[in-house]
């Protein structure tokens, strides 16, 4: 058996006497939409943060392609393959899209600050495949035409397809996108949904998190549902639509209602 | 000619002083430009200037001795110094940056036997001419404007505007900000350096908390976001008081009344290519 792509092994975090992940463990596979569910508060954006090493977690590993990178800072998990989005949407505002690609490729541009100073033939030969590299992530997710404007001056929703194409910059064998559609129009998420899957479709592993039930349930492969920092349920949209602990993380438990008919209220409220 | 060497005779010191501000004024933008508010410049500047005139003077050892101990003893501390304070952010790093300024100064005045304490060192020889000012600041100008259009001056930029996601692109923020910080050092040294061989004196008082908040001063009066702007700032502000010298009393209140103009209305600073980029760019498109 070969290690699972990415693992995350009893992981706990508490922030002061807050216990916000109690010994999650969550397999992901190679490939594939994975989505990540729960309620505010259950520990999804804490999960992402312990994984791509803002927070270092209180006990458990996160083993990702059979290395550990719990504990390890940010720039390191970044160069093992790991890139993110944000929930509260993080550009840098003052610099062109272009540019904002480029600095997603920080560690995977080989030459050394001298051989910038000299430009040396091995700097303008990065940099010039850097610029149409960058211009091609731009046009996976169609803003190809805006690639010298400042990202400050974008819409909202082009924000959040900017933040994508700069996650994609460092080539990550595994994508973690924070609510990428959160804020978005219907016409928007279908745009961005249609391109996460073309995306997923070229190779790159994408976990999610998000609250549109209608994006994750159309979108993801497999689902984790995270309740009170604990991993409730996982399969498919439809298993995880009739799990009992998810219709009652979602809307509370009622004694004195059936089963079958809580499930049928739980399956409106989430589409 | 003739008339250039007239004017050379009587403002020469003057354009030199414009030229080392200049230098002093992008050490400390070095610092901003990643994010940082690093009020040490003047000491290192200080280091630089006892570093090598004690070499040339005291041990009577060559110029090119002294300006690369100038150089190097500043970035040696401030490799020494950012290593634990840069993890600081915000006015704590200018706290400590401003503390580790009055050490050295107060350093300076003590150690006696090797920088003639308060009395500060005389009779350093005048080795430094013209165009050492001049090629130190045109190289250095050159020098960053290569750097800044590569991965290090995205890097920079990327981590003053949001640190927590410039990691996640991996980028080794503590890496990039000691460099940020070591290199200013050593251009602050290195105007040091050029500045004691250039005024046969320097005193510990010279290097103090005034002279810190003069070089930010410029920086920030040029403005941050591009090259010019510490040179413009700097420029400027060496300038300014002998353009008013006609209002004789009245020059330092004019002075000050003019900065507090700038800092109104343009807050910015003088020098913004992206807005003037925008400005005309938008003109040209209409």
């Amino acid at each position: 058996m070969s290690a699972p792509f990415l693992s995350i092994e009893t992981l706990s975090k508490s922030f002061g006497g807050i216990t916000v992940l109690t010994d999650v463990n969550l397999a992901i596979p190679r490939g594939g939409i994975f989505g990540l569910i729960g309620p505010n508060g259950a520990g999804k954006t804490t999960l992402f943060n312990l994984m791509t090493g803002v927070l270092r977690p209180d006990g458990g590993n996160i083993r990702f392609m059979g290395e550990t990178i719990a504990g390890l800072p940010p720039h390191q998990v970044c160069r093992r393959g790991l890139s993110r989005t944000f929930q509260n949407i993080r550009l840098f505002k003052e610099m062109t899209l272009v540019e904002n690609v480029m600095v997603g490729m920080h560690g995977r541009l080989g030459y050394s600050p001298l051989g910038a100073l000299g430009r040396s033939a091995g700097f303008r030969g990065a940099e010039s495949k850097a610029r149409e590299r960058a211009r091609e992530l731009l046009a996976w997710v169609s803003m190809e035409g805006k690639a010298e404007e400042l990202a400050g001056n974008l819409s909202y929703g082009d924000q959040r397809k900017l933040e994508l194409a700069r996650a994609l910059a460092s080539e990550p064998s595994l994508l973690l996108l924070d609510e990428p559609v959160a804020g978005m129009n219907t016409g928007e998420k279908m745009e961005l949904m249609n391109e996460i899957k073309q995306i997923a479709a070229r190779g790159y592993t994408v976990l999610l998190i998000d609250h549109d039930m209608k994006f994750v349930m159309g979108l993801c492969q497999q689902i984790a549902v995270l309740n009170f920092g604990k991993v409730i349920a996982l399969g498919t949209g439809d298993e995880i639509r009739q799990h009992p602990d998810v219709i009652e993380a979602y809307l509370g438990r009622d004694d004195e209602q059936e089963e079958q008919h809580g499930a049928t209220v739980a399956e409106g409220a989430m589409t | 000619m003739e008339s250039f060497e007239t004017f050379w005779a009587i403002h020469g010191s003057l354009v030199l002083t414009a030229g080392i501000n200049s230098l002093l004024a992008i050490s400390i933008w070095l610092t901003l430009a990643c994010g940082m508010l690093a009020m040490a410049n003047a000491a290192f500047m200080g280091i630089g200037a006892y570093a090598s005139a004690i070499l040339t003077t005291t041990y009577g050892l060559p110029y090119p001795v002294g300006l690369a101990a100038g150089v190097l003893v500043p970035a040696a501390v401030a490799f020494a110094m950012g290593k634990p304070t840069l993890r600081l952010s915000g006015v704590y790093l200018a706290m400590a940056t401003l503390a580790f300024g009055e050490v050295v100064r107060i350093t300076a005045i003590n150690a006696e036997g090797l920088t003639g304490g308060a009395l500060g060192l005389n009779g350093i020889p005048p080795y430094t001419q013209w165009w050492h000012v001049v090629l130190a600041l045109v190289a250095t100008l050159i020098g960053l404007h290569l750097l800044r259009r590569s991965k290090t001056g995205r890097a920079f930029e990327a981590i003053k505007e949001d640190e927590v996601a410039a990691s996640q692109m991996g980028i080794d923020i503590a890496g990039h900000k000691l460099a940020a910080f070591v290199l200013g050092g050593a251009l602050a040294g290195l105007a040091g350096s050029l500045s004691a061989h250039m005024t046969f004196f320097i005193g510990p008082n010279e290097f103090g908390f005034d002279r810190g908040v003069e070089i930010l001063t410029m920086a920030i009066l040029g403005g941050v976001e591009g090259l010019l702007g510490p040179v413009i700032g700097a420029v400027l502000l060496t300038l300014l008081p002998e353009l008013l010298r006609g209002l004789n009393e009245y020059r330092l209140i004019v002075n000050g009344f003019i900065l507090v103009l700038v800092v109104l209305f343009l807050p910015g600073g003088i020098w913004r290519p992206r807005a003037m980029k925008s400005l005309f760019g938008g003109r040209a498109a209409a």
